[in-house]
């Protein structure tokens, strides 16, 4: 091979993995201090290093092989992205089952088994969001890359490959990705759509927009009642404090929709209603209710005549969802047993206790069970938002309530120890206690 | 009195407020063995390595957030994940454990044997003090003449308890709670500057400027 053809090799290989990298956007790996940034990055180019430093058979042979190491680096990343892919697995497999009693567990089942999840710090100014269209477009580049659509790197790509964005201003900021919920909650509406009738229109609207319009917001209010249903309490008062904008927009019902929403599915999981919270929950109702005041006394959206039309519509919806799901699959379930039959669950015990009395990381072995990621969030959320128990918190360690700041700070990092604590014993194999 | 491991143990066991914690410990029966009169820790997931190029001089007075950027990288490694430490090179570690001590226990952290006969200098600043909660930082230095692979989970480092005089305050400064290595105020900016402000009658009255920082 003339010299001059090693450096073109080269620079092919770099072109194609820059495609790759493009096609990957500004996809970093989610990991505690976000300081893996480069991780990705630093994998497609070792494979050129490795490249540089020893050729192969020949240049279509050293093309395909960096390419394929590229490919495979994409394809063990999905494995690094550790702590937010356990935030969901662990959620769908500890908490639905929680929740919802036996028959989400099949259903649960079939969406890790077919689903995998990605996600990424956002460095442009976004929210949280789910990302339909990157999988067919990882999909659509590996397959230009490969140039063999057989081929086992392309096949490990799963069908269903949600994508997750975080804005990376919040990357450590543990309570808010709780709102990570409501987006996995929009993979799971993809994967279990639900048999409901369209809505009924409103007769001054134009049908196309309005069905639009509709079905949207019936995506994101079904997203939410997905997201109560994976970790409780934590994605509403999350998207309390990501949403101060109380308008229907194009793409999202108003607030007052959505927490009307979601305090439904709170009261239907026994955190909220029934006349007899527990009492140490009564912060949590409080909350709700002065948000939904607040949202309620807003002013009108663009949308809101539509809204009106609709709420009542979309809230039966919902409240179908919720059957149906609990319906869903072979397992018998008696709908007036639903509350009491989840309350009975010793774990639900052991999680509302948990809320109720925080999980600090220094009391994690105190306990029977180890804590799953949504009790450790709805703990954090607890401490954070019930008044006693953040007055508390700061006395524990000093901190002064008015810098607030500081204390936040201080409550995200113990969660974060938490959850690594968590995930190293899970990742150990350390029996529980 | 130094804590045997089976009194360790028992603190382990205690109620709140009494009860000493040490989590996670991945394997008891071996950073507790029986017999032994000290618990073994493991790295920490988070380092943060010197970058001596990067900075002039460090003092009192230089901003701690410039010295975080400028001078040490900080870094995060998953378990099992390299770290390699450079002969005399220096950086910051934590222990993987979320330790606090209830009041009436202090405690010495130290280096291992097995690892300093290799070289490897793990705390300079060894006492913990009653109350203390958070993880320790630890403070690593190869000595030896190669550079050293070390690896979060490793347990390079050891916590001899003792007990202390018991007492209802708690100093705030030992209430970090900190999950990593953290980098704190070298000592009081006004003391500093009282200091300085003495060093600089001295030099007017006498001429003599000693002790003055080289320009």
């Amino acid at each position: 091979m003339p010299p001059n053809a090693t450096d073109e090799l080269v620079q092919q290989a770099r072109f194609r993995l820059t495609a790759l990298r493009d096609t990957m956007g500004t996809l970093q790996p989610a990991t505690r201090h976000g300081l893996s940034a480069r991780f990705l990055f630093n994998l497609c180019r070792r494979a050129v290093e490795g490249l540089e430093r020893q050729i192969p058979e020949g240049p279509q042979a050293a093309e395909d092989t960096v390419v394929q190491d590229a490919v495979k680096a994409l394809m063990a990343s999905t494995g690094f992205f550790h702590f937010l892919l356990s935030f969901v697995t662990s959620a769908v497999n500890e908490r639905v089952p929680e929740a919802m009693t036996v028959p989400l567990e099949k259903v649960a089942g079939q969406v890790v088994e077919h689903n995998r999840m990605l996600v990424y710090y956002d460095w442009t100014p976004s929210n949280y969001s789910f990302r339909r269209d990157f999988p067919r477009r990882l999909k659509e580049q590996l397959v230009e890359a490969l140039d063999d659509e057989d081929d086992p790197a392309i096949k490990a790509v799963p069908q269903l490959f949600a994508v997750l964005s975080i804005p990376a201003a919040e990357r450590n900021n543990v309570l808010l990705h709780s709102a990570l919920a409501h987006e996995v909650g929009h993979a799971l509406v993809e994967q279990l759509p639900l048999p409901l009738p369209p809505l009924e229109l409103p007769p001054n609207q134009k049908p196309v927009d309005a069905t639009t319009l509709l079905s949207k917001w019936q995506h994101e209010l079904l997203a939410d009642a997905w997201a109560t249903v994976l970790l409780g309490p934590a994605p509403l008062l999350s998207l309390m404090e990501l949403s101060p904008h109380d308008h229907a927009s194009n793409d999202h019902p108003c607030n007052f929709l959505r927490f009307t929403l979601m305090r439904h599915c709170l009261e239907k999981s026994g955190f909220l209603g029934a006349g007899k919270p527990p009492v140490d929950m009564e912060w949590l109702s409080g909350h709700v209710e002065s948000a939904l005041t607040r949202a309620q006394t807003s002013q009108p959206g663009a949308n809101e005549a539509l809204f009106v039309w609709a709420h009542k519509q979309l809230l039966q919806r919902i409240s179908e969802m919720l059957d149906h799901v609990s319906k869903h699959d072979l397992v018998a379930y008696k709908r007036e047993a639903w509350d009491s039959e989840c309350l009975k669950r010793p774990s639900v015990h052991a999680l509302v206790w948990r809320i109720l009395h925080c999980t600090p990381p220094d009391r994690i072995d105190h306990k029977q069970e180890q804590p799953s990621l949504a009790s450790i969030l709805n703990a954090g959320w607890a401490t954070h938002k019930s008044p006693a128990r953040w007055q508390k918190f700061c006395a524990q360690f000093c901190l002064k309530q008015d810098v607030e700041y500081n204390s936040l700070l201080r409550l995200n990092q113990l969660l974060l120890k938490a959850i690594e604590i968590t995930s190293i014993r899970l990742e150990w194999g350390v029996p529980l206690q | 009195m130094i804590l045997s491991a089976s009194q360790i143990r028992c603190r382990l066991s205690m109620e709140f407020p009494r009860k000493l914690v040490i989590t996670p410990l991945l394997d008891e029966p071996r950073q507790l063995s029986p017999g032994a009169a000290a618990v073994d820790l493991r790295l920490g997931q988070e380092m943060m390595a010197a970058k001596p190029a990067m900075l002039t001089y460090l003092g009192p007075l230089e901003n701690q957030d410039e010295l975080l950027r400028g001078y040490l990288h900080r870094s995060y490694l998953p378990l099992g994940a390299e770290f390699i430490l450079h002969p005399r090179q220096f950086a910051l570690a934590a222990t993987l454990e979320y330790i606090r001590l209830p009041q009436g226990l202090a405690g010495h952290v130290v280096g291992r044997s097995r690892w300093a006969r290799v070289g490897l200098i793990i705390a300079m600043a060894t006492f913990v003090h009653p109350g203390y909660c958070g993880c320790l930082t630890l403070e690593l230095q190869n000595l030896g003449d190669v550079p050293m692979r070390l690896s979060p989970g490793f347990t390079i480092a050891q916590l001899i308890l003792e007990e202390v005089g018991f007492s209802n305050e708690s100093d705030p400064d030992q209430l970090t709670c900190a999950v990593g290595p953290e980098f704190r105020e070298l000592m009081s900016i006004a003391e500093c500057k009282k200091l300085l402000e003495l060093g600089e009658k001295r030099r007017l009255r006498t001429g003599d400027d000693w002790g003055q920082p080289a320009q």
